[in-house]
């Protein structure tokens, strides 16, 4: 189980969560949402331990894997070579999920020979290469038409679902969390609290 | 091509007919002259013998700034505190003369070869920092916390993510490096060394034979540019070739 006690964080004066506590059961996928700019990637950043400055406790499993807002690849090395060099998994193991994700012959390219939605596919498969425990993702599917997100959210659901791993991910889209989430948990307010979920 | 190679005709051109009009070969001999003088050099192995030497302590030079300007630009550039300390010191050693760390190196280390690299280390160390430092501040930093998430080790941090985003600053370092090095190296021989182009270049000051120091002057810039085209374009092409698919 996952155990997140945020009671305070704040940048320089400015308090931006507040009381946060909940917990995600193992094999659990959980939407979080709220209005832009009140907290959610600090959330996210707090709970992958990129962000050790609040007063609370983060109870987490060591092997966690996260999707970032944007695809964050190595331009400079090839899309198997940025799962193979990043998570340290062997080439037949990344191939398999590179094949998961639909990259299939796509091995070689670097990553400014991909598109914008292929990337963000690379990125999936980044994150599933590394068998984590945890997968945390801060909007993931962000500037992809509504044609690719459908495409793509299939997809991550099944991977998530084969792996049962704990997932906990930001979202605007009602659609997503829909299709992704066994729950939903809300921020609100100044500074931010959940208000549902 | 065909535009550098015209250009390069023209200069030589310019050349000749300056040491035409001149009438003097001892001050301004022409470019065929030195060209024989070149190919007498290089026949009798005078000059291959002086140009190696030359060439070692560039190597030398350029392998020990470039390992501690790396270092120095990486630490700087990746930690305030340390910026804050070093900064002064680096506006220092970037204002130092050439001329004073060379004699200062001799006096203090002795006229050895240590003191000759050394002294060229010494003055592009600080240059070689400062653009490291450029690059080293302008990380993404997206690419920290992916290293940070996936437990990336310091190796292949440095190898994959670091030195990747520092190529066109290397790159840069190391071509403006070359060339500022093989001068000093050049200045570091004229004053105390007992072999190398810029001894030779002292010994035929002293005899007033402008042939002799053009013939070793362009064999070494000939030598240079081999090594521009043949060394660090490939290598360039190759780490940037990501950018060009």
């Amino acid at each position: 189980m996952i155990e997140i006690k945020i009671n305070r964080k704040a940048f320089g004066g400015q308090q931006v969560l507040a009381n946060i506590h909940f917990s995600l059961e193992k094999g659990e996928t959980v939407a979080l949402q709220g209005p832009s700019g009140i907290g959610k990637t600090t959330l996210l950043r707090i709970l992958a331990g990129l962000d050790r400055d609040f007063d609370g406790s983060i109870g987490r499993p060591d092997k966690i894997a996260m999707v970032f807002q944007e695809p964050t690849l190595l331009p400079w090395r090839s899309a198997l070579d940025n799962l193979t060099l990043v998570t340290g998994a062997s080439k037949d193991t990344c191939l398999q999920v590179l094949d998961e994700v639909g990259l299939n012959g796509k091995q070689e390219n670097f990553p400014n020979q991909l598109s914008l939605g292929q990337q963000r596919r690379l990125a999936l498969a980044r994150a599933f290469t590394a068998q984590p425990e945890l997968l945390i993702m801060d909007e993931p599917f962000a500037s992809l038409d509504r044609k690719r997100v459908e495409d793509i959210l299939p997809l991550c659901r099944d991977m998530i679902q084969a792996r049962a791993v704990t997932t906990l991910f930001v979202t605007h889209s009602e659609y997503e969390a829909e299709i992704l989430a066994g729950r939903i948990i809300k921020l609100d307010g100044q500074p931010a609290s959940i208000v549902a979920g | 091509m065909s535009v550098r190679l015209f250009s390069l005709g023209l200069f030589i051109a310019i050349w000749a007919i300056a040491s035409f009009l001149g009438g003097d070969e001892q001050s301004l001999p022409s470019p065929l002259t030195v060209a024989g003088l070149i190919v007498q050099e290089t026949a009798s192995g005078t000059m291959v013998k002086h140009l190696a030497a030359t060439l070692s302590r560039v190597i030398a030079a350029f392998t020990v700034s470039m390992a501690i300007g790396l270092t120095l630009g990486l630490i700087m550039g990746r930690n305030r505190l340390a910026d804050r300390w070093f900064d002064p010191w680096l506006v220092i050693f970037l204002n130092l003369p050439a001329l004073v760390a060379i004699v200062l190196c001799y006096i203090w280390i002795g006229l050895t070869e240590a003191a000759a690299v050394i002294a060229v280390a010494v003055n592009k160390i600080p240059l070689v920092t400062a653009m490291i430092r450029e690059g080293a501040r302008a990380f993404d930093p997206a690419l920290d916390d992916l290293a940070a998430i996936y437990r990336l080790g310091r190796r292949r941090k440095l190898f994959h993510l670091v030195l990747p985003q520092l190529a066109p600053h290397l790159a840069a370092a190391a071509r403006s490096g070359l060339a500022l090095i093989w001068k000093i190296v050049l200045v570091v021989e004229f004053l105390g060394r007992p072999n190398g182009v810029g001894f030779q270049i002292h010994l035929y000051f002293q005899l007033f034979d402008v042939g002799m120091i053009l013939a070793y002057a362009f064999a070494f810039i000939a030598v240079m540019l081999a090594i521009e085209i043949f060394v660090l374009q490939p290598a360039e092409t190759r780490v940037n070739r990501w950018r060009r698919s």
